[in-house]
């Protein structure tokens, strides 16, 4: 198997907004830039491409823009890699990816991290059920497949991106059963609107979206079980109390619902900062571990930068000015041409976006305490089947951190490294033990970052010294 | 619309959307990928992005993750009973 | 960590990796009120990474009757805790792929067969139908039915937890800061929830033994050694046995390989062609793994059974194993009055552990410790004379 190595002066892991932003700002200031992302085409989660130009979708502003972006970076010289997920990197910068099955070895001057966000998964009473999936992964049935998730579908949860569903569901003609959403409306919502006006038609057009797709909305209810015999088949939700806590005796039962989408939210992918030693810190708001930039989006290590939600979670806004500010400097640490004086504008425009992204996280907190409400017989980590009984006992036998209930319990050891239950686990231990959450640690990445055939991994290594000397 | 591709679910033929994963036409096949490796409970598409691994499936007899593979015409595709 | 230690205690055992919790089982069970001390997580440093195989094959041929007798022990200890920690008699095949290595290999055979034991020479085929994936070019292997594997987290956490039965106290996130002395002799040890008394310290910390050995002002010849391991992704049964290579002439030093399927169906797998030169400052933190070391195992896995080039590789990581001059623990008594060590894992302690808890506790209740406490008597290194 051979590999292909690759020079460039930067390199940029991912192709969302962020992404794209920071590839065609670095190619315009004279970088050589490759740009990789997991998916066939570009556009990450927030300007996926439907699978033909033509459909419900076609027209919309959020595939309308990706593809401008797409072709902008693509005229401009850019090379992305498609279907291509790295699985090392070394400091200086070396990458290593898989690409659909074929090595690929990056050598690059600098690095611009917008790998985006994964979903900040909460467990609850039979979520591991068949039919049960995220918010994000319905949207992307609909938006990348034009595939309807199910027939009776109940949408739940917490947070913008629901009503973004709401509104794909909508948009694409597609029932919408249920809209379950744990916050009431408050009227600091209003007042955040009324700080940031420029806003209030994209929300005003959201509610529209989420009337239009039919969904009984059903505000302060949450979910608290999916039933089924092999598959979903029911939905319980509950009214939530002044303290946000379940109503037990006053919840219903949705009968003949075959698709369940949850999201809570949202956390940073930080799997290649972190590889590199980049700092990070905790933030709750912004999805958890984040990684820490300066002005310059650089991060601690020289010659690294990041964007978008890495650096934490605000949506589609922020992402694209970090990422064109992340692209100037990064072309600008290879030597390239200096940044120029858009910088302090685009500054400005970031501070006022994430603003109103962490006006907006406030109106949803993280709702950590559903953990509390797993119970003892629970799934709480998919890959390895572990039970909270499995991390009861472990705890009880002396485990005091997510490492050592992981030796025990095998809870983070599959195929995902602990990336859907770290979240939970670090909620459960961080009340059992008394510690912050922030404490209980996470899965820190390690060679190989994802899964990969062991030819691919060799064939890529291979490269390593060549590109040394390149 | 463009001409639709075949592929194969356990044998049986399917019509695909070209463009779509793998995981939408599993999903609307059969909800279920496969079987959890300790209790062998059903397990079905979770996160849709390639971070889960519970749609994980055989494609051409190599495991791929059907979430971020796209349909191929004469795909063939094994999914746990 | 805000432990309420014990202020007082017969024995502190410091380290609570396979050994150190061996051994603090071990003391409790025979009536010592002892204390054992992790400054991390319990099997959460080399003992983690250990292959734990269980057998008498090509080891150091002086330390047979040991190794028999550790063997004997853990089988022991997997019946009567219940099978808790993946008790697994899988047979040990060491492969073969130089000619000039088979006579090595033959020699093994004689002394150990002369020593009552069953290994034996294979010829290919024969040892394809003990593991058929093995295709690859090798001409011969040896096969030692009686050996066997055990989950090594799991294994940890058992002695632990009977330890915990007969009155152990042990805690975990509890660094030993310092060996408390009185003139000459050990009197305790220092840690920053308090200090404990006790008029004896068994220091089983492994490579890190070392230093808590300089506080008490006693220089030991053991050191760190980088070792590695990777696992794949869970697949459905395809090994059988432990999957090593032939112990050639250079020992270690030249080389080894060792592959098993773990029972949660993952392989795990590592090679090492030469050692990586291992910082005599090296930390015991989360270190990468070289990529040198990646392609040498893949292409070694992928030698020997050419059906798994596509297999998903799904995590590597690093520990540091305890190293001694002549590849044997140092288990005795430590030079000051009080001062005791069980450490010196030399890559191949697993399977010891037991035994060297037997040997501590007779030395601590001052009985015979047995033929073959000589072996392991730090005293044979000149500068631990008394």
């Amino acid at each position: 198997m051979t590999a292909v190595a690759l020079h460039c002066d930067v390199l940029v892991l991912g192709a969302g907004p962020a992404g794209m932003a920071a590839a065609a700002a670095a190619r315009e200031s004279g970088a050589e830039v490759v740009c990789v992302d997991l998916f066939a085409s570009p556009g990450g989660q927030y300007h996926m491409q439907p699978p033909s130009a033509s459909g419900a979708f076609g027209a919309t502003s959020q595939v309308v823009e990706g593809r401008a972006a797409e072709r902008r970076c693509r005229e401009l010289g850019v090379r992305f890699l498609e279907r291509t997920e790295v699985f090392w990197a070394e400091p200086g910068f070396a990458t290593f990816a898989n690409q659909a099955g074929s090595p690929v070895a990056i050598r690059s001057d600098a690095m611009v991290v917008a790998s985006g966000a994964m979903e900040r998964a909460v467990p609850f009473k039979g979520w591991t059920l068949p039919g049960v999936m995220t918010a994000g992964g319905a949207q992307r049935l609909i938006k990348a497949s034009n595939a309807a998730p199910g027939r009776n579908v109940v949408l739940a949860g917490s947070g913008p991106f629901l009503l973004a569903v709401a509104n794909t569901f909508g948009t694409a003609g597609l029932k919408l059963d249920f809209y379950v959403e744990m916050q009431r409306p408050r009227l600091s919502a209003l007042s955040l609107l009324a700080r940031n006006p420029g806003r209030l038609a994209e929300a005003a057009k959201l509610m529209r979206g989420l009337r239009r797709s039919g969904a009984r909305v059903l505000p302060g209810h949450q979910v608290v079980e999916a039933l089924g015999d092999g598959r979903l088949e029911a939905v319980r939700i509950a009214p939530l109390d002044a303290s946000g806590r379940p109503r037990m005796h006053d919840s219903f039962t949705v009968e003949n619902i075959d698709v369940l989408c949850v999201g809570y939210g949202f956390r940073p992918v930080i799997d290649v900062t972190s590889l590199l030693h980049a700092a990070h810190h905790f933030d709750d708001a912004l999805g958890g571990w984040v990684c820490s930039v300066d002005e310059a989006q650089a991060t601690t290590v020289p010659g690294l930068f990041a964007a978008g939600e890495a650096t934490g979670i605000g949506g589609a806004v922020p992402a694209r000015l970090s990422g064109r500010l992340a692209g100037l400097h990064a072309a600008a640490f290879t030597g390239r041409r200096g940044v120029q004086g858009e910088v302090a504008s685009l500054r400005g425009q970031l501070r006022g976006a994430r603003n109103f992204a962490a006006g907006l996280a406030r109106l949803f907190p993280f709702p950590g305490h559903l953990i509390e409400q797993l119970g003892e017989d629970e799934t709480i980590c998919r890959c390895e089947d572990v039970k909270v009984s499995d991390i009861s006992a472990a705890i009880s036998d002396g485990a005091a951190d997510a490492f050592g209930v992981k030796m025990w319990t095998r809870a983070g050891m599959g195929p995902c490294q602990g990336r859907i239950c770290g979240t939970a686990l670090s909620e459960m231990l961080a009340r059992r033990l008394g510690q912050p959450v922030s404490d209980t640690g996470y899965n820190r990445p390690h060679m190989p970052l994802r899964p990969v055939p062991l030819a691919v991994a060799d064939a890529a290594l291979g490269l390593m010294s060549e590109l040394e000397e390149g | 619309m463009n001409a639709r591709v075949t592929v194969r679910i356990n044998g049986e033929a399917f019509a695909a959307e070209p463009g779509a994963s793998v995981a939408s036409l599993v999903h609307a096949a059969r909800r279920s990928f496969r079987q959890s490796p300790r209790l062998k409970e059903p397990r079905g598409l979770f996160c849709g992005m390639g971070v889960c691994f519970e749609c994980l499936v055989s494609v051409d007899g190599q495991p791929v993750r059907a979430c971020i593979t796209p349909v191929r015409e004469g795909m063939s595709v094994e999914v746990q009973p | 960590m805000n432990a309420v230690l014990p202020e007082t205690a017969d024995v502190v055992v410091v380290g609570g990796g396979i050994v150190g919790t061996a051994v603090a089982r071990q003391l409790a069970r025979d009536g010592l009120r002892t204390v054992l001390l992790e400054r991390g997580a319990f099997g959460g440093a080399v003992s983690g990474a250990s292959l734990a195989c269980l057998g008498t094959h090509m080891h150091n041929l002086d330390e047979l009757g040991v190794l028999v007798e550790a063997c004997r022990m853990w089988k022991e200890l997997s019946d009567t805790l219940g099978d808790p920690f993946e008790y697994h008699h899988c047979g040990q095949l060491r492969f073969i792929m130089r000619e000039a290595d088979i006579a090595v290999a033959q020699r093994w055979i004689a002394s150990e067969r002369a020593f009552g034991l069953p290994p034996e020479l294979l010829e290919p085929e024969a040892v394809r139908k003990i593991e058929p994936l093995l295709t690859g070019p090798i001409v011969a292997a040896s096969w030692s039915p009686g050996d066997a594997t055990v989950n090594p987290f799991l294994a940890v956490r058992a002695l632990l937890a009977d330890g915990r039965r007969h009155g152990l106290s042990a805690f975990h996130s509890v660094p030993v800061l310092g060996i408390l002395e009185d003139g000459d002799t050990i009197t305790g040890v220092r840690t920053a929830s308090g200090d404990i008394s006790a008029p004896r310290v068994v220091l089983a910390a492994g490579p890190w033994t070392a230093r808590l050995a300089a506080d008490a002002g006693v220089a030991i010849p053991v050191r760190p050694r980088q070792a590695q391991c990777l696992a794949s992704v869970r697949r459905p049964p395809t090994l059988r046995a432990v999957i090593g290579a032939c112990e050639s002439m250079g020992g270690v030093e030249s080389g080894y390989t060792q592959i098993q399927q773990a029972k949660s169906g993952q392989i795990l797998f590592n090679t090492v062609v030469a050692p990586e030169a291992t910082r005599p400052d090296s930390e015991d933190r989360i270190n990468e793994v070289p990529s040198r070391f990646v392609r040498d195992s893949i292409r070694m896995l992928c030698t020997l059974f050419p059906s798994l080039v596509d297999i998903l590789l799904l995590r590597s990581w690093v520990r540091f194993e305890a190293v001694s001059p002549d590849d044997r623990f140092l288990t005795g008594n430590l030079v000051r009055p009080g001062l005791m060590i069980a450490a010196g894992d030399n890559g191949t302690g697993f399977c010891r552990a037991p035994f060297m808890a037997g040997l501590i506790s007779r030395m601590v209740r001052g009985l015979d410790p047995g033929p073959f406490a000589g072996l392991y008597d730090p005293a044979r290194f000149a500068e631990l004379r008394p």
